[in-house]
């Protein structure tokens, strides 16, 4: 086993992971501005979700699958619900959804720790797939680690051509100009309530994903937070193409911290490039072009 | 006169506790083109805001061909068929001007032809955005972009448009070509309400003028006699206007 | 409540002297019952500890309330910082046999080094980046000194002794009486700081940053100065709690312990004096006496937090003082400075002629003639500003008109320094001023009003007619902290003035209305107000009679003529002709970015062009 090419297929594939969380905040964002401190919930929540349909129930991985889907999807619907909406009708500028957010990220780890504690529970592959490694130029891949690059490769080019259809486009309209937007027909409620949907079934998809890899527990929330919001970012927020290499990057200098120092060195990396790229290009690497007002 | 298609009754509208407009009442009549004209300050924006819902009214009602407008949302007020044209050519300058004209249908049940049908029959009056479709509209010229705002009302078939200040920052060649759309439109049957605060040109293609000064109506008439009407010059000028200036003290 | 405030009988409340006695009372209470408090629990150490656990906390969470409550900058990192003081100040006692005092002093600087290097990066760009970097720093110091071994690892530092002095070794009493101190000096630091124009300036920068530049704010530096406090309090508290808890580890420092510091502030109420105590104190008193609620205390933080955010964004403080107020149990807060039980009129006199509301002297030396050479400004490929050019003489009334869209508001902005012109320069009084950022035109001595009268709503409108004098105070920081005699004296003379100015526009009735309240016609006499406070050079308003009854109009009039009187260069943007015939001495007609004519308002309303362009006949 070849340490680089090791590092290389852990960073693809949790870079994998880490760009569908990164979308997964861009989705929400664009039509609110609003950047999520639940994201990484939603995250855990699939994740746990995964184990409880998939290995608890024992329901075949595709049925599990649409359930996780729906559950992160209204996870994610009772967020905008109670701590989005109510804050942004005060006021479309102010910045208490950074806290209202924090708080209903708080709520939800709790009660998923309440409802199934602190322990790791296993996650199965999709059928047909599995995660015997096989080495390939000098590391270990499994057929799972495959799917997992190819799944989330093809859901970014589906939001990429989402981007183009009329919702797409009328969300970009709804995050240029509410007001016109308004005028034209374009319910901006409604269009949040939709993105919020999903948002949290990518993010849920993320964790459905990574729990083979990791095991399903609370703490994923936090793991992903920060190295999914550091892909969104160093892409450039609403970048599908930004989210893709930002998870990329994310996801090689965590498995290089990893594998170089310790595993406590991974968020420490992710911090120090994430505050290196905010100090040098604030706006990302891959940022659409911004608008300017008159 | 027939039965008007757009009518207010005595509204009054402001900002939380600030009144702006008093007791206002005007109608447009069908294929029109009726103006409202004054100076900035005079209510202009706070009257198309309140008629396309983006602020509520205090007292009094709007009718658009009999149906009620006042307390619906700018949404559904789009949807009953007033298509409001804000001014300072807000359109979706990151997006191209085919995604700006789709906007305009979003949510409309057509197909693609119909679509594409709808784009070319708005952009017939503006032919110099037609070669321009696949361009980004930040990269289009004030004028064009007013252009393209009017357009994006219009593919959406509304009964009528409210046109806010379209000259406002445009050179006077373009000014024109914009009006000398707007009268097109009206020549194909689109009921007009253009507000402005330029006074000849505008009279020049009103059928029938509305003169606010102070939030309320302080004349009303064909463009012939407002042009004569002294509270026309009032409005612009205060009660100490034109030639009371050059009395006035240094 | 606008009513209440108005009344005059309010003008003649209690006098001040014994009001400020008053207010001390609750501290006063509070302080005895810390310091009787071991004798209280019969030295019991259990107790005793949780007194100190509660006094510690509380030194974190008056820098919270400065940095969230009254900044609005949501810091999570508390977690972080206090375990860099507790670990800083538990490695060198126990490894280098430092004293606890020095290690405490030493870490300080540490912290606040630390802190800063990443608050700075984030800071640029938005809260949440500020939020969620800080939060995870947090996470990220926890894994380093699990995975460090000099930090002890999983298992951290042990055996910390108790600080001594001399050979004198305290005990955890002593040590309370110490954090008691320390607590008594930074709530009255930190409150002669909040009632001093740096706490007005850190509310109109959270409220306003526009306001805040206008008057001269350097909004990044004070930041930085709120988020230094905070760090050094943090640090602080994180030595003390290394000596009593006599353990350093690394499960201490979570998340869920940053998240806390929060929570309680925003349950007491934050942006108000009471509300970090109020907070720390129900969060320790619920869990201890509900023991049951232990293991729900992190949904129970979630819970809270939400809905106080929601609904109370005052927490409890807020709860109370809305009750009270509504209730009639108290009055708002007196304004009269300097004399009482005299009525006002007495007042113009005694002070019309002592005190000069103006320094004039000062301001004759100080030339406000501005002068625009060949502006050009575009936005988005539209040339807003094209080459535009005018002259404004000293203590001049001077008026821009023109169409709608013609660019006066952008000149405005050019000349205030909000916008930075493509090309062309802008000289004031012989001075450069182009290419200067907002507050420091502001300093040059340009002060400016807004379309939309920037009222601090959280501020009475004495204090919103105060943060004008903000650069003209001369008490430094330290002499602010400690109230020192001069600091007090300044504070008295400019709330006087600040009085003196309102009464002079006619508007004294608003001095204690809060500013949510303040009427619309009232609020553009109190932004002139503030402009006068600021002692600047010239004053330029932009549309300051949109919306105004013909009453309120004429008194605007009257307030812009006394400004001119008093020295002050005056610009207005207005489309009142009339009002513009009246007053100003110069106009000037803009249209599509240029200057169309320039003179008296006789000459320039009587040409034919200015018509046109005007009306666009």
């Amino acid at each position: 086993m070849d340490l680089t090419t090791q590092v290389l297929r852990d960073g693809l594939v949790f870079g994998s992971v880490l760009a569908l969380v990164a979308c997964s905040f861009n989705i929400i964002h664009r039509p609110t501005n609003v950047l999520n401190f639940a994201q990484g919930d939603f995250v855990m929540v699939g994740a746990m979700l995964a184990a409880v349909t998939m290995t608890v129930m024992g329901l075949p991985w595709l049925v599990g699958l649409a359930l996780v889907l729906l559950g992160c999807a209204a996870t994610a619907l009772v967020e905008e619900r109670v701590a989005v909406t109510p804050v942004l009708r005060r006021s479309m500028t102010s910045v208490s959804w950074v806290i209202t957010t924090l708080a209903f990220s708080i709520i939800v780890e709790n009660i998923i720790a309440k409802a199934w504690g602190p322990n790791p529970r296993t996650v199965p592959v999709p059928p047909g797939l599995s995660q015997d490694a096989t080495d390939i130029g000098g590391a270990l891949v499994s057929s799972y680690d495959v799917f997992v690059v190819v799944v989330a490769a093809l859901i970014l080019v589906g939001l990429e051509l989402l981007d183009r259809t009329p919702l797409g486009s009328a969300l970009s309209a709804v995050a240029e100009d509410r007001e016109i937007a308004m005028l034209r027909g374009i319910n901006p409620v409604r269009l949040t309530q939709r993105s919020f949907l999903l948002s949290g079934a990518i993010a849920g998809l993320a964790g459905v994903l990574v729990a083979p890899l990791v095991l399903a527990n609370t703490s994923l929330a936090v793991q992903f937070l920060l190295p999914g919001f550091a892909a969104a970012a160093i892409g450039g927020l609403g970048s599908n193409r930004g989210a893709l290499i930002g998870g990329y990057t994310i996801g090689l200098v965590q498995a290089a911290a990893a594998a170089q120092f310790a595993v406590a060195y991974q968020s420490a990396a992710v911090f120090v490039v994430l505050l290196g790229v905010l100090l040098l290009r604030p706006q990302g690497i891959f940022a659409p072009k911004a608008v300017r007002h008159v | 006169m027939p039965e008007p298609l757009l009518h207010l009754q005595n509204i009054d509208a402001g900002y939380g506790h600030v009144a702006v407009l008093h007791d206002v009442t005007m109608s447009v009549a069908e294929g029109k083109i009726v103006a409202v004209l004054g100076r900035n300050g005079a209510g202009k924006s706070t009257l198309t805001k309140a008629i396309s819902g983006l602020i509520p009214l205090s007292a009094g009602e709007i009718t658009l061909a009999g149906e009620r407008l006042d307390g619906r949302s700018p949404v559904s007020i789009a949807g009953a068929g007033l298509q409001y044209v804000v001014e300072g050519h807000r359109v979706f300058r990151a997006q191209t001007v085919r995604a700006n004209l789709d906007i305009g249908l979003y949510k409309q049940p057509l197909d693609k032809e119909a679509r594409s049908a709808r784009r070319d029959h708005a952009l017939e009056l503006f032919p110099e955005l037609s070669t321009r479709l696949n361009d980004v509209a930040g990269s289009l010229s004030g004028g064009q972009q007013q252009m393209l705002a009017i357009a994006q009302a219009l593919v959406r078939e509304p009964r009528m448009i409210l046109v806010d200040e379209p000259s406002l920052g445009l050179a006077p060649v373009v000014i024109e070509r914009v009006f000398s759309a707007l009268v097109a439109l009206r020549d194909l049957g689109v009921t007009i309400l253009l507000v402005e605060q330029i006074v000849e040109r505008t009279l020049q293609i009103a059928d029938y003028g509305y003169v606010l000064r102070g939030g309320r109506v302080a004349a009303m008439g064909e463009p012939a006699e407002l042009r004569t009407s002294p509270a026309l010059q009032e409005a612009y000028m205060g009660n100490s206007a034109g030639g009371a200036a050059a009395g006035a003290r240094p | 409540m606008s009513e209440t405030s108005t009344n005059p009988r309010v003008n003649r409340s209690p006098s001040r002297g014994r009001n400020r006695a008053l207010r001390l009372v609750p501290a006063a209470v509070v302080l005895l019952a810390a310091l009787l408090f071991p004798s209280l629990v019969g030295f019991n150490a259990y107790w005793i500890a949780i007194a100190l656990e509660v006094g510690i906390y509380l030194l974190v969470a008056y820098g919270v309330n400065l940095l969230f409550g009254y900044c609005g900058v949501p810091f999570l990192g508390m977690g972080a910082l206090i375990a860099v003081g507790s670990y800083g100040t538990a490695i060198l006692m126990t490894a280098h046999g430092w004293s606890f005092w020095t290690a405490t002093l030493v870490c300080i600087p540490v912290v606040v080094l630390g802190g800063a290097a990443i608050a700075l990066p984030s800071l640029r760009v938005s809260a949440w980046y500020f939020a969620l970097i800080s939060l995870s720093v947090n996470q990220i110091v926890q894994g380093l000194v699990t995975e460090w071994d000099f930090t002890g690892g999983f298992t951290g530092i042990v055996g910390i002794a108790m600080p001594t002095i001399g050979t004198y070794v305290l005990t955890l009493s002593d040590l309370l009486y110490v954090v008691v101190a320390l607590n008594v000096v930074v709530v009255v630091l930190m409150s002669n700081a909040i009632d001093s124009r740096f706490g007005r300036a850190l509310i109109a920068m959270r409220d306003s940053e526009e306001a805040a530049a206008s008057i001269g704010v350097h909004t990044v530096g004070l930041r930085m100065v709120a988020f230094a406090v905070l760090s050094a309090l943090c640090s602080i508290a994180g030595s003390f709690l290394s000596v009593v808890n006599q353990i350093v580890a690394p499960a201490d420092f979570s998340v869920t312990f940053a998240i806390f510091f929060l929570v309680a502030v925003v349950v007491g109420g934050a942006g108000t004096k009471w509300g970090p105590l109020l907070g720390v104190l129900v969060f320790f008193a619920v869990p201890e006496f509900l023991d049951f609620l232990a293991s729900w205390q992190q949904l129970v933080y979630g819970v809270v937090l939400l809905l106080l955010m929601i609904f109370a964004p005052k927490g409890l403080v807020g709860v109370v003082t809305d009750l009270a107020s509504r209730t009639g149990l108290t009055r708002p807060r007196s304004v009269e400075p300097v004399e009482v039980g005299s009525p006002a009129e007495t007042h113009d006199e005694k002070e019309g002629s002592g005190k000069p509301v103006l320094v004039e002297s000062e301001l004759e030396s100080r030339d406000g003639g501005l002068v625009l050479d060949g502006i050009c400004k575009s936005f988005g490929g539209v040339r807003v500003l094209d080459e535009l050019s005018l002259t404004v003489p000293d203590k001049s009334i001077y008026a821009i008109v023109g169409p709608n869209g013609s660019g006066k508001t952008t000149t405005l902005n050019v000349i205030s320094g909000f916008y930075q012109p493509d090309s062309g320069t802008v000289t004031l009084g012989g001075e450069g001023i182009t290419g200067r950022p907002g507050y420091a035109v502001a300093r040059m001595g340009v002060a400016r009003t807004f379309q939309t009268p920037r009222i601090l709503e959280q501020l009475d409108g004495l204090d919103n007619v105060l943060i004008g004098a903000y650069r003209d105070e001369k008490a430094s920081m330290v002499e602010v902290l400690l109230n020192t005699g001069r600091a007090r004296r300044e504070r008295k003379a400019l709330r006087a003035r600040a009085h003196s100015v309102l009464r002079l526009l006619g508007a004294d009735e608003v001095a204690a209305t809060l500013g949510s309240e303040i009427p619309h016609g009232q609020r553009r006499l109190v932004e002139v107000a503030r402009a006068i406070m600021s002692e600047s050079r010239i004053l330029l308003l932009d549309e300051p009679a949109a919306g105004l009854s013909p009453n309120e109009i004429s008194q605007l009039t009257a307030a812009l003529r006394t400004v001119s009187k008093l020295g002050m260069t005056v610009v207005l943007i207005e489309h009142h002709v009339d009002m513009v015939i009246e007053i100003a001495d110069c106009v000037a007609v803009i249209d599509r970015g240029r200057v169309i004519a320039e003179d008296t308002p006789a000459v320039v309303f009587s040409q034919p062009e200015v018509m046109s362009a005007y009306m666009g006949v």
